[in-house]
């Protein structure tokens, strides 16, 4: 299909430990359309991560295939770009340096990329400013800039936002939808909340764990923006929270 | 800062004064224990013909050579066994006994295999040099976040970028404190290498004193390794809190 950009088939992970084998991932599969909006969500420790590394290439299933634009990953690629749960900054480089770190050429278009990823984050006056000085929201924006100057097909997001505080983190997620709408681009968003995931996403993936499986997929058929107070909403979203705990 | 200074020097100046009162009172043997104003004398002498300046740039020059020498090997050599915990895993022990021998130990092997001239005490340097600059480059970059190499292998860095851009930045501090302690061991190491054998620099000047029972010459020496030492050490010690911003927002960055 011409539309698929992500398509996970039949993943699975088992690691071997000191203990044991543990079963990460078992035959998870799933497919996301080109400028998508697509959300995992589960418990901590389902397993959702690792199906986020696996697609980003920093982790080999142990089972399955992954596929991006129809070819199969193998490691990281250029198009893909993780947000991690942590900014992972570089604390020597400013704003600016950081957001360009992963761009092969210092010229006039890296420049141009740099400038647009800082005005799409809004954090074009902080651009000279080191990481030690940024709050953590800001951090994680020059993380997603950085991710964004990357210019992948699609951006694979850990948890973006779950150790920023309640406000900003609402700040934030209305951000990450209007980067979505501005640059259309293919987003797969982990996730431990069940509203964050109801608020951007089109389709929400429901993730048991021990092992790690997808129960249902759910399509949220809701216009933008959300209001987390609609009664479709919380009625998504109780039924979202039987399915992860059953 | 003036009152740093003052602080520091207070207690030499007192042992300088009481030392000088002893002889003076002819309570000690001016022939084991010359008057402080007697090896001033001396220095003056020395500064005045030009011995002085020599030795010391004699032993400089063998510090500088070496000390190079040392960092190009050690650094490189450090990166490689920070970077695999394979090659660390096979080296380490050997390295640990090596450790262990004091550069002044070698001196006679090294006279042995290559001569009485500059290339053994040079050696001596390298070889005291060598451990420190290592053991903390294999440390500097042995514990560089894996979260930032994981960024680094997300963005799909080659090796050498990877090295330039991750490693050496995240180790720059480690492998700084290593230089800067190694220079502090060559120069140690050096007076005495120069000390055993050698025909300029200021071990040789300690050996000159003795050999001519002049221990005020002696005591010149002496001083003038403590103190070369003290300012080798004080400068890099600067250089490395200019780096140290760095360091803190390491400490407090990708949280």
């Amino acid at each position: 299909m011409a539309g698929e950009q992500l398509k996970v088939v039949d993943a699975s992970k088992t690691f071997y430990t000191e203990w044991g084998k543990v079963e990460v991932l078992r035959s998870v599969s799933l497919t996301a359309a080109r400028g998508e909006f697509l959300s995992v969500v589960g418990v901590s420790g389902c397993g959702k991560t690792t199906l986020l590394r696996i697609i980003a290439g920093l982790e080999q299933p142990s089972g399955g295939e992954v596929f991006c634009n129809g070819v199969r990953v193998s490691g990281p690629g250029s198009d893909r770009a993780v947000v991690f749960q942590e900014p992972r900054l570089f604390p020597w480089l400013n704003v600016e340096q950081n957001i360009a770190f992963g761009l092969k050429q210092r010229n006039e278009a890296a420049r141009r990329v740099v400038e647009q990823a800082l005005e799409l984050v809004g954090l074009s006056a902080f651009r000279q400013a080191y990481p030690h000085e940024l709050s953590g929201g800001m951090a994680q924006r020059v993380a997603m800039a950085r991710a964004l100057a990357f210019e992948p097909e699609a951006l694979l997001m850990d948890e973006p936002f779950s150790a920023l505080d309640a406000q900003t983190r609402t700040h934030m997620q209305s951000e990450l939808q209007e980067i979505w709408r501005r640059t259309g681009k293919t987003i797969l968003l982990v996730t431990h909340s069940i509203a964050e995931a109801l608020l951007l996403s089109q389709r929400i993936c429901i993730m048991t764990s021990a092992p790690g499986r997808f129960r249902e997929v759910v399509e949220v058929d809701l216009p933008y923006p959300r209001d987390p107070d609609a009664p479709e909403f919380i009625r998504l979203k109780k039924y979202i929270l039987t399915q992860l705990t059953a | 800062m003036r009152y740093k200074i003052a602080r520091g020097a207070a207690f030499p100046v007192l042992v300088l004064c009481l030392w000088e009162i002893g002889v003076r009172l002819g309570s000690v043997d001016v022939f084991f224990l010359p008057a402080p104003s007697a090896v001033g004398k001396s220095f003056l002498n020395m500064l005045a013909n030009g011995l002085w300046q020599a030795s010391l740039w004699a032993s400089l020059k063998r510090l500088l050579t070496g000390f190079v020498l040392s960092a190009l090997c050690a650094v490189p050599l450090g990166i490689l066994a920070g970077k695999t915990r394979n090659v660390r895993y096979w080296v380490s022990p050997t390295l640990t006994f090596l450790q262990q021998i004091p550069p002044i130990a070698w001196i006679p092997v090294f006279i042995l295999w290559l001569g009485i001239g500059e290339a053994s005490k040079i050696a001596v340097i390298v070889y005291a040099a060598f451990f420190p600059i290592f053991l903390n480059t294999v440390q500097g970059v042995g514990g560089v976040d894996p979260q930032l190499i994981e960024v680094g292998r997300a963005f799909m860095l080659k090796p050498l970028r990877m090295l330039r851009r991750v490693y050496l930045p995240s180790a720059a501090l480690a492998i700084f404190t290593g230089l800067r302690l190694g220079l502090s061991n060559c120069w140690r190491a050096l007076v005495g290498a120069e000390l055993i054998a050698a025909a300029t620099g200021i071990g040789a000047l300690i050996n000159d004193g003795r050999q001519l029972s002049q221990p005020d010459k002696i005591f010149v020496a002496v001083f003038t390794i403590g103190l070369a030492g003290m300012l080798i050490d004080f400068s890099l010690k600067k250089l490395e809190n200019k780096l140290r911003p760095g360091k803190r927002m390491y400490a407090q960055g990708g949280k």
